[in-house]
């Protein structure tokens, strides 16, 4: 019996209670870790996504930054143009940077983070961006960039067989992890994207895929945001013409509102308008020196900005009407005279310009009679309007701008292809009697968008 | 008396060395996912800042001076000179030079190195002195910001002078080179060509987990966030042995973007 007791206590030493405590813990341990890890598993793909979204929206918004401060004053660069892509490996001295030319656009390749002045943008698995930039907005002399300019590039949306875009300015890919068949060495092997063999580490369709058969790794798609799988793992960021144009066309307002009023400040006038007609002498994009006139014209107060405003300016002298045409804006500095790209980009066929009769030269300055000043009615009324600027927004489909090829300007002269509302399409070249503008609180895209110029 | 027994001392020494085995399995990544968190926060903080320098410039037309832990310098505020050229004295007045920062980027460390001046931009955290903090939680962690002091189309320190960019025009200041240049830690005396910037307009930095160590002690790496090199060059990269610095600019396409919304440019 003492024995049994003694085997007894043998077997609740202790031994039995520590294993029964590491089952426990075993199976709490499993719980825990199944539960965990799909927890886990779905908390690293959210931070995976999130950290490929900051990836592009950082990209974007260093690209929108680049081409809207563009300010070359002689011309070389505009506001709207993008770089062109890096087309060159990781290990090139020169990748980050934009490629030099893009004669060849559409054409993929990485984005030029350098260029842009940013640190390198990548994926959640560390692999760089990659870039498709449309013709239209490409560093060019001879396409001109302004409200008229549109995206070329077309993005579907999964199994849609109609375009989510059709009119995209640029396209930013985050690439993902190689899917099967893709190889991203060094080693030289034939690109199907460029039809040639290149490094794999610069053929776009070892990075990027196809989807119901549009295909990312194309130079000028059609583009696709497919459903993520095994096979395809790209992710996008657009600029569409419809977020672009806009922004462009408040960075033009911005330059013409300060050039505006330094001519103001230094004269105490503001310049009589060019005819609305006149616009079959700017040709499109050319260089300077082969600008013809778009001529300040005594007594008109609504128009084009005027190229040409006289020859004999004095910043020390009262404002001197247009009388002949060999010279341009005064030189007041770089900020006081319109600079050289906005005619060479026909901005000049797509602002229009009104001034009050009392705030061109010999007025009064005042606003005491019924259109003495401009008057802008809409959501709110504004009165004793010194001058406006008006740009007419992306145009309307059934809305016909000039194409960008040169002189061809017929379509230009019809007011109804830019301005929507009634109001902005009446009195322009005629008289000050009509001084009523309208705007609205209207943020389309394709709104006539009325600034201000008050000094 | 015998069933009361309860475990041996063999059976609690073993479990003990399990616990022990398993605790030191889990300590090491633990340390590695606190820094790696701080770090994080850190990045973050760093572009808040980024943001409110950002936004300075869009209320005010200039970049802000550094702050400096310097006689005549106001604690957490941006600090100018009393004169034009050199600095031999320092004011927290608005500068009658304009934009003549009491420091802009070449240091002397321990002795006038600049700081967020987080008082001017209304950051937190900051410590008791209103110096800005990382997310290290140390009084050493503090947040470093040098700016570019560049003369620009005939305009004094551009980038700090109240309307100096609108003045030297975007055109110019963009083709400026270099403002500060930022290098990979694989060229420190990198140029325009390898660098990873030659153009920002401004850095932001933290020392991260070494804050407390004596300059002679860092890495050449880490010394060339903190020295008076004359080329203006910074250095950024991964984490790694000998370099833990946690560097971040901007773009500056971003600033003049930023400056035409909020209609102080072009």
């Amino acid at each position: 019996m003492r024995e049994r007791e003694f085997l007894n206590v043998r077997k609740q030493a202790g031994l039995v209670f520590l294993l029964l405590v590491m089952l426990l813990l075993l199976v709490a341990g499993a719980t825990v870790f199944v539960q965990a890890g799909g927890s886990r598993l779905s908390s690293i793909k959210l931070n995976r996504d999130q950290i490929t979204t900051d990836a592009l929206a950082a990209a974007k918004n260093a690209l929108l930054a680049y081409t809207i401060s563009r300010d070359d004053y002689s011309g070389s660069s505009r506001p709207g143009e993008f770089p062109c892509p890096t087309t060159v490996s990781p290990d090139d001295p020169t990748y980050g940077k934009a490629n030099t030319s893009c004669s060849s656009i559409p054409k993929i390749g990485r984005l030029p983070w350098r260029t842009l002045g940013i640190q390198e943008p990548l994926d959640a698995y560390g692999e760089p961006l990659w870039y498709a930039l449309s013709g239209n907005f490409k560093p060019s002399t001879t396409v001109a960039i302004n409200s008229n300019s549109l995206g070329q590039l077309v993005v579907y949306q999964g199994d849609e067989t109609t375009p989510l875009v059709s009119q995209a300015v640029v396209v930013i890919f985050a690439v993902g992890p190689p899917v099967a068949g893709q190889n991203r060495s060094a080693v030289t092997a034939l690109c199907p994207t460029t039809g040639t063999a290149i490094a794999e580490n610069v053929c776009a369709s070892n990075y990027l895929e196809a989807y119901s058969g549009k295909n990312n790794a194309s130079n000028s798609g059609p583009y696709t945001l497919g459903k993520i799988t095994d096979s395809f793992n790209d992710h996008a960021a657009l600029i569409t013409t419809t977020d672009f144009i806009p922004k462009i066309e408040d960075r033009i307002a911005s330059s013409l509102s300060l050039t505006l009023k330094t001519y103001y400040q230094t004269t105490g006038f503001y310049p009589y308008a060019a005819y609305y007609s006149d616009i079959k002498k700017v040709a499109n994009n050319k260089a300077a020196s082969q600008l013809e006139q778009a001529n300040c014209a005594n007594g008109v107060f609504s128009g084009r900005l005027p190229q040409y405003i006289n020859e004999l300016f004095d910043p020390t002298l009262p404002n001197l009407p247009c009388t002949t045409y060999s010279q341009g804006w005064p030189a007041l500095g770089a900020n006081g005279a319109l600079p050289v790209w906005f005619f060479k980009n026909n901005w000049n066929t797509t602002v229009f310009y009104a001034v009050a009769k009392q705030y061109v030269v010999g007025g009064s300055k005042t606003c005491v009679g019924a259109g003495d000043c401009l008057k802008i009615e809409g959501d709110i009324t504004v009165q004793d309007v010194q001058a406006i600027v008006i740009l007419p927004g992306i145009p309307l489909t059934t809305q016909l701008r000039p194409t960008l090829t040169p002189d061809d300007v017929s379509a230009g002269l019809d007011i109804r292809n830019y301005f929507e509302d009634l109001e902005n399409r009446q009195g322009w070249n005629l008289s000050p009697d009509n001084y009523i503008y309208k705007s609205t609180s209207s943020t389309l895209p394709s709104r006539d968008r009325i600034i201000v110029i008050k000094n | 008396m015998n069933k009361s027994k309860g475990f041996s001392l063999i059976e609690i020494a073993v479990v003990l060395v399990i616990i022990t085995i398993l605790l030191a399995f889990l300590a090491v990544p633990l340390a590695t996912q606190v820094d790696q968190r701080r770090r994080a926060e850190t990045a973050k903080q760093l572009d808040l800042a980024k943001d409110a320098i950002i936004g300075f410039a869009m209320a005010n037309g200039r970049l802000p001076c550094p702050a400096l832990k310097v006689t005549g310098c106001a604690n957490g505020s941006e600090c100018f000179c009393q004169a034009a050229g050199a600095c031999t004295a320092t004011t927290v007045k608005p500068p009658l030079f304009p934009g003549n920062c009491a420091a802009f980027n070449n240091f002397t460390p321990g002795i006038n190195v600049g700081l967020l001046p987080a008082a001017t931009l209304g950051i937190t955290p900051t410590d008791d002195l209103g110096y800005a903090l990382d997310a290290y939680n140390s009084t050493t962690n503090l947040v470093y910001y040098a700016v570019a002091e560049n003369t620009i189309a005939g305009v004094a320190n551009a980038l700090t002078a109240e309307n100096g960019i609108k003045a030297a025009t975007m055109s110019s200041v963009a083709a400026t080179t270099p403002l500060l240049t930022i290098c990979p830690t694989s060229a420190l005396t990198c140029t325009a060509a390898n660098s990873l910037t030659s153009a920002a307009p401004f850095v932001v930095f933290s020392l991260a987990g070494n804050s407390a160590a004596p300059f002679a002690s860092l890495s050449a790496k880490e010394k060339a966030n903190l020295d008076n090199d004359s080329n203006r060059r910074y250095v950024s990269g991964n984490k790694t042995d000998d370099f833990d610095d946690i560097l971040t600019w901007e773009s500056v396409n971003v600033l003049f973007e930023r400056m035409v919304r909020s209609g102080k440019l072009p």
